[in-house]
């Protein structure tokens, strides 16, 4: 069926002209009976349910006033007063804005850092840069108007109990308490509603102070949203993302991260302008909701939790972990822009896109060309030709080095392009050929059009098994170069344990081994020739 | 210009277009009509500034999206679903049967087909109206087509097919 077909058909959907005349006549009628006003809301401070400040409220307002005033921040209350009060121009910055601060009880709340929550998005705790907070509530502070609830408002009354939608929530923590700034709507209008609720520390379950606005209608919050999404995309790094490198340890890959080079990542992050927040799932089996993306890694780690935690990494992969126990200990970040952060114990994953070539390149030149270069200097001069992408010969430290357990079982075996799984069961098999479209036939890649046979398949699982068992070479991690594509791959591991493993083989006859969370990496031509032997072909290996 | 003047301007250039988005929304001629009065009374006691045409249909599209939305929310909360099968068109069956295929969809999948293939807004664009990232408009008009696809085969290519088995052709 063509799209046309339909184009063509909802192309004959005309307004009648009787509907057309009814529509115009009422725009006509509105227009007459509307009151004259500037084009900006209506003013009414004065019909406003004032906030009684409590005396702890006005030592707090009067020292975030200050500091708006002294540190140049009070932009945002200063635009404020612009766009909503009409004070006689002979009142000085500071009483204008004390005033402000009266009328809106959150007015200075929103001068300083507060968290955001859209609800909507699913999108929890971030935090904005200063100069989108300026923008976000100087916005707020426009456009809000001051009507309490409970007033008759275009022929609407507002049950306040009757808004339990929350579409979007920002809150601030202080010594003395915690405010909370929510945006609500009943659904049914296209009234959207802000609640303010302060609540004291030593009486979290009551509020103090309650207020409730018309937060002029849904066009306006759709504006706010976006100013919101295009702040959180410039500046902003969601709160999980500095809890994760807090953690006592915290490893790229297989190598712990000093403070320096955490601090190395989180610039990289902030310079790439962060997360432009899309997905937030709670994966499990039947996680098959909507799933609004159409990267093959989301799907393909959906499925993998489904079957016990085991598919294959891609090559395009990277990951941080750090020690956490009870919140989200990994961020696995791939090729196609994805970035996933996920928690172990509860499977949980929350996942955002990012520009994947410009952080790469930024963690590259910040984190892996740094180790690769004190690894050189540790052990022997460099010369002038030499880059840190060159072959050192040198021995890691010795806590870098974890060698692989024998309670990986190797099966079946399935080749789909340039990759060779390894798995221990039929299940697993069935899947990696769903994923690859893959049979046991080896492709082009291999140049091998024979079907790998039971015996190839034991060959190799026993050549693999025997040899990173029984592996006593020199472990070097600094020969592992993120950006070059391996070979080809070997993937193993058990069905149900959510233990997988990979073998990388690259053309420079480098092999990585990683073995679910930690990673080894081993120098080997032996591997390859044996291989090479299984295959009965040959598996070019460069000079370098 | 006169404020008579202007709203008649209005209402003539996009009257009929945001008709079409509100009918296939909320599949009933008497809402849609309510979803554009709206949206005009907005665009004139708002007075908004543009900076183009284009600028100006973009805001009157994600006006009226918006309050279709808030009108479907309140059938659904309260129970007040009330379709019609769009007998009012003034259109051939097919034509007629391809739009109410087109309003069964469910409604995040019609709103972005509508503004793709009818309106003719690019990703991007659809994308900044409804406030959803790209790809998950594009995730949207995958499905939406397919969904149609399916909805259409089940309903014409069948047919035929069993109109044509009898007839022996």
């Amino acid at each position: 069926m063509n799209m046309w077909k339909i184009k063509h058909s909802v192309d004959k959907i005309k307004m009648p002209d009787d509907m057309r005349e009814r529509v115009i006549a009422n725009c006509e009628a509105k227009m007459k009976n509307a009151p004259q006003t500037t084009g900006e809301f209506t003013d009414k401070v004065d019909t406003v349910e004032r906030y009684r400040p409590q005396p702890w409220k006005k030592g707090l307002a009067a020292a975030a006033i200050a500091a708006l005033v002294f540190s140049g921040g009070g932009l945002a209350v200063y635009n404020l007063k612009h766009g909503i009060s009409a004070q006689p121009p002979a009142v000085s910055d500071t009483e204008q804005i004390a005033q402000n601060a009266e009328d809106y009880p959150f007015a200075d709340m929103l001068s300083g850092e507060f968290l955001c929550t859209l609800s909507a998005d699913g999108i929890d705790g971030f935090t904005l840069g200063g100069a989108s907070r300026t923008e976000v509530s100087s916005y707020i502070c426009k456009t809000a108007k001051l009507e309490p609830i409970g007033t008759d408002w275009n022929g609407r009354s507002y049950n306040v109990e009757a808004f339990t939608e929350t579409l979007l929530t920002f809150r601030r923590e202080s010594a003395v308490g915690s405010e909370v700034l929510k945006f609500v709507s009943d659904g049914s209008s296209d009234t959207i509603i802000m609640q303010y609720y302060r609540y004291e520390t030593a009486d979290s379950d009551k509020a103090v102070n309650e207020a409730h606005y018309i937060f002029a209608d849904s066009a306006d919050f759709t504006e706010l949203m976006g100013i919101i999404k295009r702040a959180v995309d410039r500046d902003s790094l969601p709160v999980w993302f500095s809890d994760f490198f807090a953690a006592d340890t915290v490893k790229f890959d297989s190598v712990t991260l000093s403070n320096e080079q955490i601090s190395a990542v989180k610039e990289a992050f902030a310079q790439q302008g962060l997360l432009a927040q899309e997905f937030n799932y709670m994966v499990s089996a039947d996680s098959t909701d909507d799933v609004s993306n159409e990267r093959p890694h989301y799907q393909e780690f959906c499925d993998r939790v489904s079957l016990g935690g085991m598919c294959p990494i891609d090559v395009e992969h990277f990951s941080f972990r750090n020690d956490s126990q009870d919140s989200y200990d990994q961020i696995h970040i791939y090729g196609d822009g994805m970035l996933m952060l996920y928690n172990t114990a509860t499977v949980e994953a929350i996942c955002y896109e990012i520009r994947y070539d410009e952080l790469m390149s930024r963690l590259n030149s910040a984190i892996y060309a740094p180790i690769l270069a004190d690894k050189v200097a540790a052990t022997e001069p460099v010369s002038d030709t030499a880059s840190v992408n060159s072959e050192p010969t040198v021995q890691p430290k010795e806590n870098d080095v974890i060698k692989p357990t024998d309670d990986i079982e190797i099966k079946n075996i399935v080749i789909a392009g340039d990759k060779v799984y390894v798995a221990k069961d039929e299940a697993y098999t069935d899947y990696l050929e769903s994923i690859y479209g893959a049979s046991f036939v080896a492709t082009a890649d291999f140049n091998a059009a024979e079907p790998i046979t039971s015996e190839m398949q034991k060959q190799i699982s026993d050549a693999v098994k025997d040899y990173v068992l029984n592996y006593d070479g020199e472990y070097d991690l600094t020969k592992y170069d993120m950006s070059e594509d391996p070979q080809y791959t070997i993937y193993f591991g058990k069905a149900g344990s959510g233990k997988t493993a990979m073998i990388n083989c690259y053309n420079n006859g480098n092999v990585y081994m990683a073995d679910y969370s930690d990673h080894v990496e081993f120098h080997s031509d032996e591997l390859i020739s044996v291989l090479n032997d299984i295959f009965a072909q040959e598996i070019v290996v460069s000079s370098n | 210009m006169n404020d008579s003047d202007r709203i008649r301007q209005s209402v003539e250039k996009y009257g009929d277009m945001l008709y079409r988005i509100c009918l296939v929304m909320l599949k009933n001629s008497a809402d849609a009509e309510d979803a554009v009065q709206s949206v005009f009374m907005k665009l004139f006691m708002k007075v908004p500034q543009f900076e183009s045409d284009e600028h100006e249909k973009a805001w009157l599209i994600r006006v009226a999206t918006n309050k279709c939305r808030d009108m479907l929310r309140f059938r659904i909360k309260f129970h007040t679903i009330d379709d019609e099968t769009l007998n009012s068109i003034d259109a051939d069956e097919e034509s007629t049967r391809l739009i109410e295929l087109l309003t069964e969809l469910p409604e995040k999948f019609r709103l972005v087909l509508t503004l793709h293939y009818i309106e003719g807004y690019k990703v991007d664009e659809i994308a900044q109206m409804i406030g959803r990232t790209a790809s998950a408009v594009k995730m949207r008009l995958s499905k939406g087509r397919a969904l149609l696809e399916e909805k259409y085969r089940k309903e014409f290519v069948n047919y035929e097919y069993v109109e044509n088995k009898t007839l022996g052709r």
